[in-house]
């Protein structure tokens, strides 16, 4: 009983990260993540600030469950929601100046991203605060994975730089390929990622 | 009223005021940086200069005033405001005529590009600098004005150099924003020639 219980606990957090990550298997969150990707620190800024409320949420969600009345719990995700992203949005206003601005309206956002309220309605309503904790951990995990990984390679592409520090080749410094930081280049690489996934993870699940 | 409506109203009434308490907590703590960062920032941008700093000289917006100016002109020590936020004589520390300083806002893509240009003794451009924080430009094409790379480009640069080029000879535009690139050179070069007239010596108050 014991190790069957945590290898569920060992599951709900690794799933998080590739079975059931947010973006390319539960396709949710697409948003924030085509808009923010842009440049690795951009991903890394709102990947960091999605992670803090996705996994607070789910831990005082995952604790009043009990107290909650069924026909307003929606109105109450919401609110608990929305303390934590003001929250966030004081703290970065505070000391992340610049990052503040450039995500601008997707902090306020965070609110209403279907990933946090996903997992509320469809996790930590249901589950104990332990294993709320640790499939907000997890999804946060993959939702930040894939996103800096997409502003990685965005800001490869159009600036040939990452993280700010120019690295790529002069062809590519003189020629950028713009395209990359439109949507169409965020869209194309989710495309990628999705495809490459499918034939590589979600094939071998099935068959295994 | 039944026990479980009371409890919905009860449970909501609750919720809204832990989180309420929370974020005031949370906003009480963070006001003091936020409000520090935000007047940083405003005179820093407007850099209000009263008219009797000009004489004195000293004073906490008068440092601020000269770490402006020396964005564009490194030698300032001391300067004369000709236009109100608009035009500067500047001076170095031996009391002599360096240039002049003035701020443009030309209109770009998105709205106004907020300029300082160091325009040196003999009408050649020492240095420009563009404010990020105010930039509407598109985010990743129009931005780009702000990065080194573009504004090096006007260093040492005479007023009839200032076209969009193709090769080293003007202004290489940015690839996806010639109308801001366009709107920077433009505003440039017309605001010297409508400015120069104050370079020239006699015409001058002489500095106190």
């Amino acid at each position: 009983m014991i190790t069957k219980q945590k290898t569920n606990r060992w599951k709900y957090l690794t799933q998080g990260i590739i079975l059931e990550n947010p973006i390319l298997i539960l396709m949710i969150g697409l948003c924030p993540t085509l808009a923010t990707s842009t440049n690795a620190n951009n991903a890394l800024g709102m990947g960091i600030a999605a992670s803090f409320v996705l996994i607070c949420s789910n831990i005082v969600i995952s604790a009043i469950r009990k107290f909650v009345p069924d026909s307003v719990r929606i109105p109450i995700f919401i609110i608990v929601i929305s303390t934590f992203v003001t929250t966030v949005d004081y703290i970065m206003q505070a000391y992340t100046p610049s990052l503040h601005k450039v995500l601008g309206v997707f902090i306020p956002l965070i609110v209403v991203n279907c990933i946090i309220l996903g997992r509320a309605e469809a996790f930590a309503y249901k589950h104990n605060i332990i294993d709320s904790f640790l499939d907000g951990l997890g999804k946060a995990l993959g939702f930040t994975l894939i996103i800096v990984l997409m502003g990685i390679i965005r800001e490869y592409f159009s600036k040939g730089a990452i993280f700010g520090m120019i690295i790529g080749p002069k062809a590519l410094i003189s020629n950028p390929m713009l395209f990359m930081i439109f949507p169409p280049g965020g869209f194309l690489l989710i495309g990628i990622f999705k495809a490459i996934i499918n034939k590589f993870i979600l094939n071998k699940e099935v068959v295994e | 009223m039944t026990k479980s409506t009371v409890w919905i109203v009860l449970s909501l009434f609750i919720i809204c005021l832990i989180s309420a308490g929370l974020l005031s907590k949370v906003y009480t703590l963070t006001r003091a940086r936020i409000e520090l960062i935000q007047n940083e920032k405003t005179q820093l941008n407007l850099a209000k200069v009263s008219d009797d700093t000009t004489s004195t000289q000293t004073g906490t917006v008068d440092t601020i005033m000269l770490s402006c100016l020396c964005r564009v002109l490194p030698t300032s020590k001391s300067y004369i405001e000709i236009i109100k936020d608009t035009l500067w004589i500047v001076n170095d520390e031996r009391n002599q005529k360096i240039g002049i300083v003035f701020k443009i806002a030309p209109q770009g893509y998105g709205g106004p590009i907020p300029i300082w240009v160091g325009l040196g003794t003999d009408t050649i451009i020492q240095k420009i600098f563009i404010e990020a924080d105010e930039l509407k430009e598109t985010p990743g094409l129009g931005t780009q004005v702000v990065e080194s790379s573009f504004q090096e480009q006007f260093t040492k640069r005479a007023v009839n150099e200032l076209k969009l080029s193709q090769d080293t000879k003007g202004i290489q535009a940015i690839t996806g924003a010639t109308i801001s690139s366009r709107a920077v050179v433009n505003g440039i070069r017309d605001n010297i020639k409508r400015y120069k007239k104050y370079l020239i010596s006699d015409t001058l108050p002489k500095a106190p």
